[in-house]
């Protein structure tokens, strides 16, 4: 259109801000990875590839990537199924449905601080109502945030506790505008209800379900808050994943630089992911840019 | 057939909202202990509903800690965090989606890259520039710091809304003569609505809740906001009355859902088609 | 699908436009009227404290301290932050980098004091020493902060971590005598434990306390973790011996102990959950605000040494110090000066009776501080307590005769003691394996 002078005045703060605030940070980001640095004395010391060689050969790095990965396919399986079950559940006419719809978000509005305390209460071994029911079938108290693998489980239950609103909301808005006419036609073939959910609901939500995945897998991958305020990445190394793991190398034992090449690594390990993740759906054919 | 209609019906409800109830229990849990005297807190088995509820735990939490002072700082950092990503990601998104400008898509890309970076991996370099804007310590630096954080998001977000607009209202509008700026003013903007207070909310409720970057940068207790705040003045490490930490939990969680409640139709609507959109 | 598609009705979208509009402009205003209020008010030096000590009480007695300072110094103005022993690095480390850094740290342990003059980070604080007397300082406290004809921190108070707290009840019951070596004191737990109860409570949780207490087991073997020539001799038998030993009395500890931090160690003691715990002298308040019912079966004995080890005990040590990069060294000299006014000193000291023990004689012999009704209850926990910090010692500087140890605090923030410990008694690694891992962690540490 006309007028690009304007076009570009808007545009002016997005990429000034942008530039200021993402772009130079990570250009700092990776500068620093190449130095060690101690963020006390902040003298940069030019390493070159030493962070990269050394973290990549240890094994905190490989167990830290390793429990990323459990956590972020254990959260979206979980997260994905609870919340396409949900939604299908909300989209049928019960009564008390509007309610019901509403207080299935709460979960999703919480503050990460307050879904990570009222867990925590919840799952105190002597005084957490989930271990008193448990001992209530005869069952023994379970520790779920001090052993393995009880620990990872239980962030995972939660961490899909948080998120899996999302996926009802974004599932539930495309559920409601499937035209009714193709369930009606397919009930004229004389497809039954299972038919009639795998060949007509599925492939409608599979759209939808590639961005929630995407959106999911990009948030999960990242998190930090919810596993340090949650287990702080314990016990043992058992819930750090690679934010954390960043975290304890920049503030627990100083190595800025380290810290640096593994958030560095981290980035790339997550484009070649949306990259491999991208180029699998056009291929399957799921998705029609449509 | 119409009375086994609604015995079905009245199943499949009990059934739905048995899981519902389920899956609500944490927050249920959290506003039954709020409301528990410390007596009760620690009964063994657990009393479901307080047998003698109390308001104590949440006049404590007003008088005894910060809370006030924390409340008022994540309300101001979330409100201008807000205010300032949703005016420069509208003004942007729209260059992006109706001018044919040079490097669009440039400017796409790097928002999606943006976007995929580790809030800890730019932590220290964020840091260090907001210390050489001397901004360390004042609520101006976590605003600064959470645009660098919601500013991708949010582009993106908007960035989806515009382009569902259909731009032949715009475009009657310039033809009718009004100038691009208020064509974008009185037509496009009205349009974009339901984005803008999702994206609003979205970036409110994320700066609401964020609790890394408030806890490496705030150092004074001031301008400490909420999550920080709680966590540092209820979880002392020399006594956690889980009574007061539920109450102030339920007190930090209701702005949000008091928001969401408020605006619930056209956040649904907008989340679904935010998110679907991509 | 587009958002077009969604668009909301003609009426309901002008309320909507309208209400995000007044909220804009709601939220300006309320940004403008609060954002830009900087931390400094006109006229006035304001100093950033930073304090260790944080207990509700203990934060009233420094807002009593920073009032009476403040009238007495109107142009100056404090601002005390409450700090964890687990976030202060990570503070520190972000002030530094932010050009923030507090005027003043007060109640830092021995090791993390010597790790920042290690970097070179503190001034020397001699005056402040000689203001309130040098001789009156207790000598073991003085010269541990004393290098180079220069004080670079005021002895401020000392706790021990090195007593075992337990049951008189209990102990009686079973007919057996408070412990002495490290098998009486599992033979002990094994016989206290059941129904319900739990023989000692010790941390195992990746934080402080576990990084703390690990040096002081270590030397109690008769190890170190650093060799006077500073090398790193951790992978060794008394580690072994160490982690055998944390490995053993697990099987007494209440469910959760795994997460266990200075406070859970404590209160599952103070609530009657374990018969036994190692804390300092704050159990004494705690047990009397919280679980009266067992205030009159509390008693406390030093830890137990294990038999042919070191008598050694661990003294935290706190002092406060003044970071180089602050801007105002003469006021927080005097601000530092004023924690020892008599009355304010003995108020913050008492906050906690039993836990902080004065470091100076004046005050330690004082019947201003001995009134505490607290104190008057415990008279033998309290003289235990005195008795055995005078024959403690930091573990930064485990020996007289030992050189500083100028990484101790890198070492213990670094996690890798709580994480060896877990290693052998969660991840059921033996202790020669855990011990190498954690040897090359500290090995890596040392180097930088």
């Amino acid at each position: 259109m006309r007028n690009p002078v304007l076009g570009y005045l808007l545009l002016a703060p997005t990429v000034i801000l942008l530039g200021v605030l993402v772009g130079w940070p990570l250009i700092e980001a990776v500068v620093l990875s190449f130095n060690q640095f101690h963020p006390l004395t902040r003298q940069p010391n030019f390493v070159g590839l030493r962070n990269y060689a050394e973290i990549l050969t240890e094994e905190e790095f490989w167990n830290a990537f390793k429990n990323n990965f459990i956590w972020l396919a254990g959260s979206l399986v979980l997260q994905i199924s609870l919340g396409v079950a949900l939604a299908l559940m909300l989209n049928r006419s019960f009564p008390g449905r509007g309610l019901a719809r509403t207080l299935i978000l709460f979960p999703y509005l919480l503050p990460v601080v307050v879904a990570a305390l009222i867990w925590q209460w919840m799952l105190d071994p002597l005084n957490g109502v989930i271990n008193a029911g448990i001992e209530g079938f005869g069952l023994p108290a379970v520790d779920w945030l001090g052993e393995m693998p009880e620990a990872m489980i239980a962030v995972i239950t939660v961490g899909s506790w948080r998120a899996f609103p999302f996926v009802v909301i974004a599932v539930l808005a495309r559920l409601q505008s499937i035209p009714a006419e193709l369930y009606e036609a397919a009930e004229v073939d004389g497809a039954s209800a299972w038919g009639r959910f795998w060949d007509v609901t599925m492939p409608q939500l599979g759209n939808v379900l590639f961005v929630v995945v995407l959106l999911r897998a990009i948030w999960d991958f990242r998190e930090f808050d919810l596993l340090f305020l949650m287990t702080g990445g314990g016990p043992l190394s058992g819930t750090t994943t690679l934010p954390l793991l960043v975290y304890k190398e920049a503030f627990e034992v100083f190595q800025t630089g380290r810290a640096q090449a593994i958030a560095v690594v981290m980035l790339l390990v997550m484009a070649v992911l949306i990259a491999f993740y991208f180029a699998l759906s056009r291929r399957g054919g799921t998705i029609d840019e449509a | 057939m119409r009375r086994g209609n609604f015995l079905t019906r009245l199943i499949w409800g009990l059934f739905v909202w048995s899981v519902v109830g389920t899956l609500g229990f944490p927050l249920f849990w959290m506003l039954s202990t709020a409301f528990k005297p410390p007596t009760e807190i620690f009964v063994s088995p657990p009393t479901l509903i307080p047998v003698s509820p109390t308001l104590d735990n949440f006049v404590r939490v007003l008088n005894e800690t910060r809370f006030v002072t924390y409340f008022w700082n994540s309300l101001v950092v979330a409100t201008a965090t807000t205010a300032l990503t949703i005016t420069v990601s509208t003004l942007g998104a729209h260059a992006m989606v109706s001018f044919r400008i040079r490097g669009r898509e440039m400017v796409g890309k790097v928002i999606l890259l943006a976007y995929l970076l580790p809030s800890t991996a730019i932590l220290i370099p964020i840091y260090l520039i907001i210390a050489r804007l001397g901004l360390t310590n004042t609520r101006f630096g976590l605003v600064v710091a959470y645009t660098s954080l919601f500013l991708p998001f949010a582009l993106w977000l908007m960035r989806a809304f515009m382009s569902g607009i259909p731009r032949e209202i715009e475009a009657a509008a310039v033809i009718d003569g009004a100038s691009r700026m208020r064509a974008f003013i009185d037509v496009v903007l009205p349009q974009a609505v339901p984005g803008i207070i999702t994206t609003g909310v979205f970036s409110f409720i994320l700066c609401w809740n964020e609790y890394l970057y408030a806890l490496v940068m705030i150092n004074n207790d001031d301008i400490r906001t909420l999550p920080t705040g709680v966590m540092g003045t209820l979880i002392t490490g020399y006594s956690i009355e889980w009574g007061m930490v539920m109450a102030a939990a339920v007190m930090m969680s209701l702005p949000l859902l008091f928001v969401f409640l408020f605006l619930q139709r056209s956040l649904v609507a907008g989340f679904g088609a935010g998110a679907v959109k991509g | 699908m587009s958002v077009g598609n969604k668009r909301p009705t003609g009426g309901q979208r002008d309320i909507s436009r309208r209400t995000v509009i007044k909220g804009a402009a709601a939220g300006s205003a309320l940004a403008a009227s609060g954002l830009f209020t900087p931390a400094i008010s006109q006229g006035r030096t304001k100093l950033n404290v930073f304090t260790l000590q944080r207990a509700p009480l203990q934060m009233e007695a420094y807002a009593k301290m920073v009032a009476s300072f403040e009238a007495a110094h109107p142009d100056i103005e404090v601002d005390m932050l409450p700090v964890s022993q687990t976030d202060l690095w990570p503070k520190l480390a972000a002030s530094y980098a932010g050009g923030d850094v507090p005027d003043l740290v007060l109640q830092v342990t021995a090791e993390n004091i010597v790790s920042l003059y290690g970097q070179g980070l503190l001034e020397p604080l001699t005056d402040v020493v000689k203001e309130i007397g040098e001789d009156d300082f207790e000598e073991s406290a003085r010269n541990l902060y004393f290098d180079k004809g220069e004080y670079f921190a005021v002895p401020a108070s000392n706790n021990c971590v090195s007593l075992l707290w337990y049951r008189t009840d209990l102990l009686d019951q079973a007919g057996l005598a408070p412990p002495k070596t490290w098998s009486d004191f599992i033979a002990m737990a094994k016989a206290l434990t059941g129904n319900g109860m739990y023989g000692a409570s010790m941390p195992y949780g990746q934080a402080a306390m576990a990084n703390s207490i690990t040096w002081t087991l270590i030397y109690e073997a008769g190890g170190l973790v650093i060799a006077p020539d500073m090398s790193v001799v951790f992978n060794d038998e008394p580690t072994y011996k160490m982690l055998e030993f944390m490995k053993e009395i697990h099987e007494y500890v209440p469910p959760g102990a795994n997460r266990y931090d200075f406070f859970d160690v404590l209160n599952a003691y103070v609530m009657g959950t374990a018969a036994s715990c190692m804390y300092t002298g704050r159990a004494i308040v705690n047990v009397n605000t919280e679980n009266p019912a067992i205030a009159d079966s509390i008693a406390c004995t030093p830890f137990p040494i294990p038999t042919g080890g070191v008598p050694w005990w661990s003294g935290a040590f706190e002092g406060i110090v003044m970071p180089k990069a602050g801007k105002n060294y003469e006021a927080a000299k005097q601000f530092a000066a004023w924690n020892f006014k008599p009355e304010e000193y003995i108020a913050f000291i008492n906050a906690t009776p039993g836990h902080q023990i004065p470091t100076l004689k004046s005050i330690l012999n004082s019947q201003a501080y001995r009134s505490d009704p607290l104190l008057q209850k415990y008279p033998e926990a309290l003289q235990t307590t005195i008795d055995t910090l005078a024959k403690a010692n930091a573990t930064c500087k485990p020996f007289d005769d030992f050189p500083l140890i100028l990484k101790a605090g890198e070492i213990q923030g670094s996690g890798i003691f709580a994480e060896t410990l877990q290693r052998v008694v969660i991840g059921g690694e033996t202790p020669q394996k855990a011990a190498a891992w954690g040897q090359d962690r500290i090995a890596r540490l040392m180097r930088t």
